[in-house]
């Protein structure tokens, strides 16, 4: 069977299960897919959705450009330099701590709003994209090393043309799971120290007993994520366009 | 001091392990390379042959001995192409030829002309937007021919440069590069375990163990050289005695 086929058919079947499950318990429970559906429409029709979505959207680009960056010019610095061994063990140890504790330190520090949002989304971007980073500087073959070295490149010329090509697969590999959680993050966020955003909006609904927003929010979250997680893609092939040719032999 | 016509003079060189037990990859080997020589190294695995180039290529540093360059040379360095193929992978080949070029920061019309000289020298000019991972071993191998050929060095360290290769692809490059490094008036030393390509391509083989060289063997053959030359008596001769001296 087509491949599309397959997905249309377990489309109907989880919105079939939906609406009967929703059927057989109460509508404050689980709103039935048809009414989600239709409360979706309204919110696009309205405009009210994409003031919120727009300010998530913001929240998690800022923090994860932040993160990103910062993680890739550390992730860099430590796995080039002899510094390395003095920065790395104080990173190992604040790496295993979830990003959403940081929240009572962040709403401590600058408030509710959206610089404690942002400053959990860099913590969350930050270090995926710094172990896969220094990750990716200390697998360099010592073959690129020996041929900079016998072809005189300068330090800067070994970066640009060498260290730097290598080590980007390895960033993305990083930014991917980075986006992932920034996203994550930015919702929980928002749930407790924000005013506006996705996650405001889950936690106003909850609160008011509103769950066909809730749900409709929550799949607004998830087509966003897609969205913004597929841009990355793009962004991706674009940058190691070598990784995507095919092999002539 | 080197000889007139030396262009490189390797004196008492020796290398050991920087580990705890220091040992040994090698000592005392001296030899001269002479201007448009083409210099066969023979000696078994762990020899010390591929170190012994790394310290030659300034990439390792020796415990004792000297290396001196004569002074007419332009520069005073061996262009190294490795044993494994050392492309990078986000460069064309043009990209990957280029990198030979990029520490001499030249005019970028004068740098794409020279680059493309290059290629059809090396009969590259038709594969310069490939990637590595769109070429054949040879061709591969080829591209990094080129870029050490680019680099400007008058000596080219060849570290078992067909080793990788199939039959075909070997003979092709061989002739080529033979031919290649006559025309062009380079001076090389290669490293290889075939006896045959030892002889084919040198003027001079010399056979090396751990402690030096101690054999060396001159290689008359006529300077035009191609694949049929490897069922002439005179090299079916040349390898025999080779054969004989090795340990």
């Amino acid at each position: 069977m087509h491949k599309a086929i397959k997905m249309i058919i377990s489309i109907f079947l989880f919105l079939f299960l939906w609406q009967l499950i929703s059927f057989l318990s109460h509508s404050l429970f689980l709103p039935g897919p048809i009414e989600i559906i239709y409360l979706c429409f309204k919110l696009i029709i309205t405009g009210e959705i994409f003031e919120h979505i727009f300010l998530s959207v913001k929240r998690v680009v800022f923090g994860f450009l932040c993160g990103l960056i910062i993680g890739f010019v550390v992730g860099v610095i430590v796995g080039l330099s002899k510094l390395g061994d003095y920065i790395n063990p104080i990173l190992e140890l604040f790496r295993p701590i979830p990003p959403i504790a940081w929240i009572p330190l962040a709403i401590l520090w600058f408030g509710i709003g959206d610089s404690s949002s942002v400053f959990i989304i860099f913590i969350a971007a930050f270090f995926p994209v710094f172990t896969n980073t220094f990750f990716g500087v200390k697998s360099l073959p010592k073959i690129y090393s020996c041929v900079s070295k016998n072809l005189s490149l300068t330090k800067m010329q070994r970066f640009y043309h060498v260290i730097l090509p290598f080590v980007l697969p390895y960033t993305f590999v990083g930014s991917r799971v980075s986006l992932g959680l920034s996203w994550m993050v930015v919702i929980a966020a928002e749930m407790i120290s924000a005013n506006f955003g996705l996650g405001y909006l889950i936690e106003v609904n909850r609160s008011l007993m509103n769950t066909d927003l809730v749900i409709a929010t929550m799949l607004f979250i998830g087509l966003v994520g897609f969205l913004l997680s597929k841009i990355l893609s793009l962004i991706e092939k674009k940058v190691i366009y070598w990784r995507s040719v095919s092999h002539a032999w | 001091m080197p000889g007139k016509s030396n262009y490189l003079t390797v004196n008492g060189l020796g290398y050991s392990h920087k580990d705890a037990e220091k040992n040994n990859v090698f000592e005392n080997i001296s030899f001269e390379l002479n201007k448009n020589e083409i210099v066969s190294i023979l000696g078994k695995n762990g020899c010390g042959k591929t170190t012994l180039f790394n310290v030659i290529a300034g990439l390792l540093k020796q415990d004792v001995g000297e290396i001196i360059y004569s002074a007419d040379l332009k520069n005073n360095f061996c262009a190294f192409v490795f044993q494994e193929y050392s492309l990078l992978d986000w460069k064309t080949v043009f990209g990957n030829v280029a990198l030979g070029l990029v520490s001499k920061k030249l005019d970028k019309e004068i740098m794409r002309t020279q680059i493309n000289e290059n290629l059809r020298l090396f009969d590259l000019l038709s594969l310069k937007d490939r990637l590595p991972m769109q070429l054949s071993g040879g061709q591969k191998q080829r591209v990094a021919v080129a870029r050490a050929f680019i680099s400007g060095s008058e000596i080219l360290l060849l570290d078992e440069p067909f080793s990788a290769l199939d039959y075909y692809a070997k003979n092709k490059l061989e002739d080529d590069l033979y031919k290649i490094i006559c025309d062009e008036k380079k001076s090389a030393i290669l490293i290889t375990h075939s006896i045959d390509d030892a002889v084919f391509f040198s003027d001079r083989i010399l056979l090396m163990t751990s402690q030096g060289i101690y054999h060396e063997i001159d290689v008359k053959l006529p300077k035009l050289r191609t694949q049929n030359l490897k069922t002439s008596k005179k090299f079916l001769e040349i390898k025999k005695e080779v054969f004989k001296k090795m340990i």
